[in-house]
């Protein structure tokens, strides 16, 4: 999200023209993925990479033509792409096509869209405000903004009173508890002679 | 069975051959559109 979010830091749009770009992203991103859930069956094996690129290409190029919006607001949709989504393990030739894991699917979509322009209209509420209120500089380049998203990870990362110390977090990650280190696991292993 | 697959595979480079001209009709009515 983080990723799709960075063409819109050099965007020069006021408040309402950033809501309107980051809502037809949400919509396109919606139609795409809609669009090749139904018909990826009907490509040719190696092709459906190419014209899923194709669709991406030719659709930049004619809404950069029809709106005036930089021809890069393509990549917000590419980076919004669920990443299992031209693999060749998902078969949806296998899935009934109104059962339940279609709506499911399509459900987390929809969730990812709404949390996209969400927080596209969050971040360029914060700079508004720092840049017009506040009348700090660094908000008129994308500057303000990376310094505010890694203030918000940063802060997150190391949240007082979670009850677990960031050794704790990383030991329950790996899956191992202090008295099992993986590692003299492994040594007690026998040999092979 | 060696008819259908052939079938099968026929219909596939059709539908590519008409998904290239949705492509090209989009870009076309994008250039119409704009003038």
């Amino acid at each position: 999200m983080l990723l799709a979010y960075l063409p819109f830091m050099v965007y020069p749009y006021d408040f309402f023209r950033t809501g309107v770009a980051a809502l037809w992203v949400v919509i396109f991103l919606w139609t795409t993925v809609a669009f090749f859930w139904f018909t990826r069956r009907f490509f040719p094996g190696r092709s459906l990479k190419h014209a899923f690129f194709l669709w991406l290409v030719v659709w930049a190029q004619a809404v950069w033509t029809l709106t005036k919006l930089p021809p890069y607001w393509i990549l917000s949709v590419f980076f919004l792409m669920p990443v299992s989504f031209l693999e060749n393990t998902a078969k949806p030739g296998h899935v009934r096509i109104f059962s339940k894991k279609v709506l499911k699917y399509f459900f987390e979509r929809a969730l990812a869209g709404i949390g996209f322009a969400g927080f596209v209209v969050l971040l360029e509420f914060i700079r508004e405000i720092g840049e017009k209120r506040l009348g700090i500089h660094a908000f008129e380049q994308p500057a303000g903004l990376l310094l505010v998203i890694s203030a918000v990870a940063f802060l997150w990362k190391n949240q007082p009173y979670s009850g677990r110390t960031q050794s704790q977090s990383i030991e329950a990650e790996l899956g191992a508890g202090p008295s099992k280190p993986p590692l003299m696991k492994r040594k007690q292993r026998p040999g092979k002679g | 069975m060696n008819i259908k697959r052939l079938v099968v595979a026929t219909a596939k480079y059709l539908f590519l051959v008409l998904f290239l001209c949705l492509l090209a009709a989009i870009l076309y009515a994008a250039q119409l559109l704009r003038r």
